[in-house]
């Protein structure tokens, strides 16, 4: 399975050492199928090669052993069908609704908020010009203070909305 | 949006009469074009294998799953970026697995403990699922107690199987440090297992 210094070993292939073969078990552990390419390659060659090796190999199939014992963790049963359905669900939040749809077809190429902030503004100015003038009291021509008052009272009206 | 229903995946025959798989690769062509089945077969493909390396690099089962969802919904989202890079698929995944688990595990900043899950054989005899589970919990606390990134590369390479090339791409190292994490997580787990020598079953 590893795949660095891969390739066939040919005569002209420098020979693996004892020594690299020692570093490789300690890596990779007993089994050559771990072990990279060339090494993996001639595992039986190289071990009949440097049989001071053996105890070395040894002690790393005692290691493999004990971690082969740990079990592969599995997902939960609810997790691949929400895995599953990742693109479905991540469509619907992004969905416009349907208050969203009906503004892309009255106000379509442009931001929901557009619509929804030209839509507060007027509302807002609506309600200024209602409250000034359906106070009997809003004559203009009783001052810049009376109002300044209605302004006020008109935003305390908003605040509390 | 509505995901477009390109061609059924089919599974090929060869010359020799047996079927083959698509690969990754063709698959994520057709995520790239929003074909859900195909991004369906990825997940089933590869979601207990990523699961399997959150968890080995210790994050608890809960949060390997958060990881394997992030990783996934990442598959979807960047499928079509994915496509014009020349990575393969797989070590693309386990990286964004991998650096999903960093972050979470240098966010919490402790020293996590193995959940050990239950996988148990039903035919083994009560005494001996005992003695498996006191050995996969020696093994699992031991693995725990490794630094980080010598349990990312253990994971990748002994458990999930990748090369020693594609393990230090993953983990945007070179193939030596690879190595040399690897010997050292091996030395350490034979020093804490050793004491439990009489315990862990051959």
């Amino acid at each position: 399975m590893s795949d660095d210094k891969g390739g066939k070993m040919t005569p002209n292939d420098d020979p693996i050492s004892e020594t690299r073969l020692r570093e490789i078990i300690a890596a990779y552990g007993a089994d050559p199928v771990r072990w990279p390419g060339i090494a993996a390659d001639h595992a039986d060659d190289l071990l009949r090669q440097y049989p001071r090796l053996r105890a070395t190999l040894s002690e790393a199939q005692d290691l493999d052993a004990a971690l082969d014992q740990l079990p592969a963790p599995e997902p939960s049963r609810a997790l691949p069908a929400r895995i599953r359905n990742l693109p479905r669900a991540m469509d619907k939040r992004r969905s416009p609704g349907l208050m969203g749809s009906l503004m892309s077809v009255v106000w379509p190429a442009v931001p929901l908020r557009v619509p929804v902030s030209v839509f507060g503004i007027a509302a807002a100015l609506g309600l200024m010009v209602g409250v000034l003038t359906s106070n009997p009291s809003s004559d203009l021509s009783e001052g810049p203070v009376l109002l300044g008052d209605n302004l006020v009272s008109l935003v305390l009206m908003i605040g509390d909305m | 949006m509505r995901a477009a229903r390109v061609r059924p995946l089919t599974v090929k025959a060869v010359g020799d009469g047996t079927l083959q798989e698509p690969s990754d690769e063709s698959l994520m062509a057709r995520v790239a074009q929003r074909d859900e089945d195909a991004y369906r077969c990825i997940v089933d493909r590869y979601l207990t294998q990523i699961v399997a390396f959150a968890a080995r690099t210790s994050l608890d089962r809960g949060e390997a799953e958060d990881v394997a969802q992030e990783t996934f919904l990442r598959v979807w989202k960047h499928g079509p970026r994915w496509c014009q890079t020349d990575a393969r698929f797989r070590t693309w995944l386990y990286t964004v697995a991998y650096n999903l688990c960093v972050d979470r595990l240098r966010r919490r900043r402790e020293i996590p403990h193995n959940t050990v899950p239950d996988g148990a054989d039903p035919n083994q005899d009560q005494f001996a699922v005992l003695h498996a589970k006191d050995t996969a919990k020696l093994v699992g606390a031991a693995i725990g107690k490794l630094p980080e990134r010598q349990r990312a590369a253990l994971a990748l390479t002994y458990y999930q199987g990748l090369g020693n090339r594609e393990a230090a791409e993953v983990m945007q190292i070179s193939v030596e440090a690879i190595e040399s994490l690897l010997s050292r997580a091996r030395r350490s787990l034979r020093k804490s297992l050793q004491g439990h020598a009489g315990d862990i079953e051959p």
